[in-house]
């Protein structure tokens, strides 16, 4: 369960990026959080891992006060909330296989169960054959699933996909999309921030959006405009 | 440990008479540390394995740390060793410097041993030698044998008995003439307040120097190879980024950095060490040629300490360079 309370946040070079943000997002929600760029999605989803801690108001993950959260509790956060970055974020010296196993030995799995975890992931994203390949040998879309992989491999109870399908072509995006659906599906709270229309518009979910830092719509069963 | 035995107590409140339930919690805990210790060996595996890879991938980086600590440590022990030996030299002079005490012409040979035996007694006092009036007289004979007809002009045995004291610290020898002065058995003692005051200041003078030098030197030490292991973590710091954004804990993170930096101090500590093994006895023989008029005494066990000396400042030099480079990219 996340809430956000009243949300503001104003980098130091003044630029306001979220003014007074209400939202609730039940366990098991799919949310589409849609907006211009410069709406304020991005910092929408720093905020929820503690990137950043807003100017004021408050945000709670879990009934838990991020604001209040101590710097040590920072990780635990992190591995409950799993973020699918836009540049993907993955490790280009590392291959397939150990971009996705270093998240998990980084939350403290053990080595078997890393062994046993991360074929499996990489059997439900379609990449068991690319595990030994190193990122830059694969598709913009396969590069994807790698990042997708690596935020569900921990089983995290929410996945936040930021603008996961920007730079991905239209039959690509649909399967990314189709993917995120079945995780959904399994129990896992999905936060979708894009401005592709059409995804929203075919999926009917519940929509978010966000202008100028203000929530403008938010109504389920919808489509993008 | 507390919270443990209170977690026992409370299932045992619930579970009254029942020996599996009690069983079962006791599992259920030990499991749980267990748990908590594979975990710990999961991270320490998982930091060496890393913190060698690492190393091995950024081999150009690590040559370049390991060279610079290597460096450091040659130039370290290279002063530590002149400042011990210098140190050696300027105590075996400063001991040769000599206070002579010379006794009342009434006091006889019992009342001086006697007098002898309370310097012996003073922690500072390295060597007394009592020189009776006869043994001065006859010593005085054998330094004039080719001036005779001086001896002759000499009526009976003018010449005082006297004491000669050396000490460790001649710093306190005027310290110990004043209060010997004053004693019934002293007739006078003269020194030569110059010389004194000179070695001991230049004994001082180089002692402060060399342990500014070394100082100075370990700065340094831990500046080059701060910079080189910044350099190695500032390449890195993507990946520390995407550690810190996928939940990994600030130690976590740390860890293999702070190994790869001792590895980088432990292996630049272990050349110079070898280095110095085969240049150690000649140098060492160079010196004692040197100073050959003096009684110096060395430390066998120098080459051991200055070892242990060098292992321990390149780990720590390592570790703590590491630690604050890394310090600044984890604040993600």
């Amino acid at each position: 369960m996340i809430v956000l309370h009243n949300v503001c946040k104003e980098y130091p070079n003044g630029v306001q990026a979220l003014a007074g943000v209400s939202l609730q997002i039940p366990e098991r929600d799919f949310v589409f959080l849609v907006g211009p760029s410069g709406a304020g999605k991005s910092t929408f989803i720093r905020l929820l891992i503690r990137e950043e801690l807003p100017t004021s108001g408050r945000v709670f993950v879990d009934g838990q006060d991020l604001a209040r959260l101590r710097r040590r509790d920072v990780p635990q956060l992190r591995r409950k909330v799993s973020v699918i970055f836009q540049d993907f974020k993955l490790l280009p010296q590392k291959t397939v296989f150990e971009n996705v196993a270093f998240a998990l030995e980084v939350s403290g799995y053990s080595r078997q169960d890393v062994q046993q975890v991360v074929p499996s992931t990489l059997e439900l994203v379609g990449l068991a054959e690319q595990a030994d390949r190193f990122p830059d040998r694969l598709s913009g879309g396969e590069q994807q699933r790698v990042a997708i992989a690596r935020a569900l491999a921990r089983r995290p109870a929410v996945i936040v996909a930021d603008e996961p399908t920007g730079n991905l072509d239209p039959a690509t995006a649909a399967q990314t999309v189709q993917l995120l659906v079945r995780i959904n599906a399994l129990g896992t709270t999905i936060v979708f921030a894009t401005h592709n229309s059409e995804l929203v518009n075919t999926l009917r979910r519940r929509v978010v959006a966000l202008e100028q830092g203000h929530i403008v719509r938010d109504q389920a069963d919808a489509g993008y405009e | 440990m507390r919270q443990h035995v209170q977690a026992g107590h409370g299932q045992w409140g619930r579970r009254v008479g029942s020996d599996t339930g009690v069983a079962a919690g006791w599992r259920a805990g030990l499991q749980r540390e267990l748990q908590a210790v594979l975990r710990t060996v999961e991270v320490a595996r998982y930091a060496v394995t890393s913190a060698a890879v690492n190393f091995w991938r950024h081999r150009t980086m690590s040559l370049a740390a390991v060279f610079s600590a290597l460096v450091m440590m040659l130039m370290l022990n290279g002063f530590a060793i002149v400042v011990t030996h210098l140190n050696t030299a300027l105590t075996a002079l400063d001991q040769k410097v000599n206070m002579i005490v010379y006794l009342k012409d009434e006091v006889d040979e019992p009342d001086a041993g006697r007098f002898a035996e309370r310097l012996r007694a003073d922690a500072n006092v390295l060597e007394v030698s009592y020189l009776s009036k006869e043994q001065a007289m006859s010593r005085l004979k054998t330094q004039l044998a080719d001036r005779a007809e001086l001896l002759e002009m000499v009526q009976g045995n003018p010449l005082p008995a006297s004491i000669e004291v050396r000490l460790r610290d001649p710093g306190q020898m005027i310290r110990l003439r004043d209060a010997l002065r004053a004693d019934p058995l002293v007739e006078e003692i003269p020194l030569q307040q110059d010389v004194v005051d000179n070695l001991v200041r230049i004994t001082r003078f180089s002692r402060v120097a060399g342990a500014l030098m070394v100082l100075a030197l370990v700065g340094v030490t831990l500046f080059v190879i701060m910079n080189t292991i910044r350099v190695a973590v500032y390449a890195r710091r993507q990946e520390i980024e995407i550690m810190k954004l996928v939940g990994a804990t600030d130690w976590f993170i740390r860890w293999p950095f702070v190994l790869e930096g001792v590895l980088y101090g432990l292996i630049g500590a272990l050349i110079a060490i070898a280095l110095l093994g085969v240049a150690y006895r000649p140098l060492e023989m160079q010196f004692l040629s040197l100073v050959q008029f003096l009684p110096v005494n060395l430390d066998p066990t120098l080459p051991l300490k200055l070892g242990g000396l060098t292992v321990i400042v390149g780990v720590t030099v390592g570790a703590a360079g590491s630690y604050l480079s890394v310090r600044r990219f984890l604040d993600v």
